[in-house]
């Protein structure tokens, strides 16, 4: 048929002949995709996979329905080990880990069936009987030709006396070999003629006994476990939407504009089709949160030389006046940030609103913010209370000489501020102090140490410490690389260390 | 088995699982780094496309290969000259995994080709054949220019009836330009086809994998590579400037140091920082989130 192989007569010996290479591992892979293809888990978890190709009418068949529950049980299975927020706590881990014993053990009717139907597939694509000369067919021939009388004749052939005798020979000399050669027979004549598979393999139990020919399966249990679709299942559960509030709290008491859901529809999967996983305990990561600690574009940035400029002009290097007559310097971070739902802007007093709930003030009793907690979502170290009416924040009167004043909060005022608007921020070196609209405020970008990392990694769970290093694990190099200088020996320590021995 | 002559499905199966099908089967062999079916077992062109893509990778990383050729390994070809279309090996390569592929994966979603083969295969192939000459179809095709259904219709006639090839493709050759050309070169094998890979395609699904291969090597303790020798390792080490310990991380310092890699490596480590945002969320808040992503979309175009 082709250029490459000096092909020889079509025979039953030439059928004997055929090797074919990785097949375990291409059978896997088939599995997988039909895995990852089954309809209930499909759309959530695997919706840009290539859909694997139909199975021949004209070989084994597979139990659907099988594939859709074992790919159900390996999807709750991965999310029984995610570390990702608290999703684990949804599955019963026991439930899962019994039913994959028994329908991936070897006597389970639907693994056989994928086995033989799968193991046809890839024999039909990479079975071949070439030489090192380069002469042989392709079993892919035998099936354009005529398979069913093929197969009819392998069958003769292989159990006729001087197949049979030349593999007792072969099974008291090398019997994975022959073991091998066995099934490798069955499985070309079922894949030829499947009518012939049943028969032809209990006439093999009969003559050469169970334990040589019940190997046959080739989706081996082992390879099929919590870490399988570990990796897609998380990458689900961190997936994040904004689902805007219909109800906000008219006295802005901290109250969200929206809320962020995170891996929206796995809790719903495991009350579905994950139900006989479900562990009965209900999804408790709504997280809620409008995090953008910002200001919009206009706000006036109060220079050292006492000129104003809007936010959204201020370039790096330039420097700011601080907190107490003194310099901060803008470095070279993204200013601009755009807003992805609807949030409030407020004001004070009489001054028209032109900052995020999550923005820090200054004020005499510390750093204060509308929502301490979105504030704190930017920057989790971060000691901040909430803002209120009475509170006394301090305004620039002059810059030379630098005089400032407390001044009263008697109203905080919100407007509405759309989705797709982008609002500011500064990020400095130095004092984290400046001057918005003459009002004292502060930068709330998170102070970022490599300590503070070491602790945060090790107050993870032994489980999310895992997953973690799972994740970061092969990329190591890379990531010491692009830390440069900041990585040092502790923060390297936690991410490297052997978190299977760590006591919990 | 289809038991009825169904003209009309045998049409209507299509490539395009047979064409990611074989080009999956390339991916797999490069990245095995070694040639099996449907390709002769010693087929140089596949080991090629390996060392040369391995040698890519390490010349751009920002770990510090340095070439230390070993005369008995030959310089990778180019990946360019590797792809070029006009190339024998690669063209014989497409034709190979193309025609292969077809049998099993060309279908229409319930009927696969494979189910037209066999004893009534070849009548399929000649009413394949007459639907092919006919003057209806010759217009239409000579009217669309459609080269990719012209490898589809040659793929199923050579498994069907390749003796009907021939003609078949010496008809539409004469409404088809680059058809003509193709068949007036061709020097064998079950029929021309157009078919061929991407370059950057196969670069995109292959150095992933191989990139996490190399730091799998260095991170077990490897330090020569193909040609190449980790710097550190070398001589040269002594020459290495060590960055100095910074105490506080800021989106632009990372950004710098990030454009020190390749861009496999931008892509792994962003892929990594991003699935891991969940947990380092914890430590260094949400403030980072939004310009990860955004990093790990622009090393992805």
């Amino acid at each position: 048929m082709d250029t490459s192989y000096k092909t020889v007569p079509m025979s039953e010996d030439d059928l004997l002949d055929m090797k074919v290479d990785n097949m375990a591992d291409a059978v896997r892979s088939l599995f997988i995709a039909h895995l990852k293809a089954a309809e209930p888990v499909k759309s959530l978890f695997f919706q840009n996979v290539h859909a694997p190709s139909p199975l021949p009418a004209t070989g084994m068949q597979t139990d659907r329905e099988w594939i859709g529950r074992v790919s159900v049980a390996l999807v709750c299975a991965a999310i029984g080990r995610s570390a990702v927020r608290d999703f684990h706590e949804l599955i019963d881990r026991d439930k899962v880990r019994r039913f994959l014993e028994a329908e991936l053990g070897e006597a389970s009717t639907g693994m056989m069936l994928a086995s033989r139907a799968f193991g046809g597939v890839i024999l039909a694509e990479r079975a071949s009987s070439r030489t090192a000369q380069g002469e042989g067919n392709r079993l892919s021939a035998y099936l354009a030709d005529d398979p069913q009388a093929w197969g009819a004749k392998l069958f003769a052939r292989v159990t006729a006396q001087p197949f049979l005798t030349m593999m007792d020979i072969a099974i008291e000399v090398s019997p994975h070999a022959a073991r091998d050669r066995i099934i490798l027979a069955l499985m070309i004549v079922g894949r030829l003629s499947p009518s012939k598979y049943e028969v032809l393999r209990q006439f093999f139990i009969h003559r050469f006994g169970a334990v040589i020919v019940m190997q046959e399966n080739l989706i081996r249990s082992t390879d099929y476990d919590e870490t399988l679709f570990l990796e897609d299942v998380a990458t689900v559960e961190a997936r994040e939407e904004t689902v805007s509030n219909t109800v906000v709290d008219a006295q802005y008491e901290g109250l969200p504009t929206w809320s962020v859901y995170y891996g929206r529809g796995v809790a719903d999967f495991v009350r579905g089709p994950g139900a006989p996983f479900w562990s009965g305990a209900r999804i408790r990561d709504i997280e809620v949160r409008n995090a953008l600690s910002c200001f919009i574009a206009g706000t006036a940035i109060r220079l050292p030389c006492g000129r104003e400029i809007p936010i959204e002009t201020a370039s790096p290097g330039e420097q700011v006046l601080a907190g107490a007559g003194e310099t901060g310097t803008i470095v070279a971070e993204d200013i601009g940030r755009i807003v992805n739902t609807d949030v409030f802007l407020h004001g004070i007093n009489d001054m028209p609103p032109f900052f995020t709930s999550g923005h820090l003030i200054v004020t005499t009793g510390g750093l204060k913010a509308v929502n301490p907690a979105l504030s704190r979502l930017n920057n989790p170290s971060l000691n901040v209370g909430k803002l209120a009416v009475g509170d006394r924040i301090i305004r620039l009167v002059s810059s030379d000489p630098f005089v400032t004043e407390e001044v009263t909060i008697g109203e905080i005022t919100a407007l509405p501020f759309a989705a797709g608007n982008t609002v500011y921020a500064l990020v400095l070196d130095g004092p984290q102090t400046y001057f918005a609209n003459s009002i004292l405020v502060s930068a709330n970008y998170p102070v970022i140490t490599a300590d503070g990392i070491a602790d945060a990694i090790e107050c993870l769970s032994r489980n999310e410490r895992e997953h973690l290093n799972s994740i970061l694990g092969p990329v190591l190099p890379l990531l010491w690389e692009a830390l440069g200088g900041f990585a040092g020996s502790r923060l390297r320590m936690a991410l490297q260390e052997d978190t299977q021995e760590r006591p919990q | 088995m289809i038991s009825s002559v169904s003209i009309d499905t045998l049409i209507s199966l299509d490539d395009a699982a047979a064409r990611e099908a074989a080009t999956r089967l390339l991916v797999e062999q490069i990245l095995a780094g070694k040639a099996a079916e449907p390709l002769p077992a010693d087929y140089a062109w596949i080991r090629q496309i390996h060392a040369s893509l391995i040698d890519g990778l390490l010349s751009d990383s920002a770990l510090g290969w340095i070439e230390d050729r070993d005369d008995s390994d030959p310089l990778p070809s180019s990946l360019a000259e590797l792809f070029d279309p006009m190339s024998q090996p690669h063209a014989e390569a497409a034709r190979l995994f193309y025609h292969q592929a077809l049998l099993h994966h060309c279908h229409d979603g319930h009927h696969v080709l494979v189910d037209f083969t066999g004893t009534e295969g070849r009548d399929r192939g000649r009413a394949l054949a007459a639907h092919a000459t006919s003057q209806q179809f010759v217009d239409t095709m000579a009217a669309s220019q459609n080269i990719a259904a012209i490898d589809l219709l040659l793929g199923k006639l050579a498994w069907l009836a390749p003796d009907e090839v021939p003609d078949v493709a010496g008809r539409l050759a004469e409404v088809i330009p680059p058809l003509a050309d193709i068949v007036h070169g061709y020097k064998g094998g079950p029929f021309p086809v157009f078919f061929r890979w991407e370059e950057n395609d196969l670069r995109s699904r292959t150095e992933p994998a191989l990139g996490l291969n190399i730091l799998a090597q260095v991170q077990a303790g490897t330090s020569r590579i193909g040609n190449r020798m980790l710097a550190s390792s070398s001589e040269a080490a002594g020459l290495i400037e060590w960055p100095d310990v910074v105490e506080r991380l800021t989106e632009s310092a990372f950004r710098t140091n990030l454009e020190r890699l390749s861009p496999c490596e931008r892509r792994l480590l962003l892929d990594a920082l991003v699935a891991s945002l969940p947990f380092l969320g914890k430590a260094i808040g949400t403030f980072l989130d939004e310009p990860l992503r955004r990093m790990q979309a622009a090393a992805r175009l």
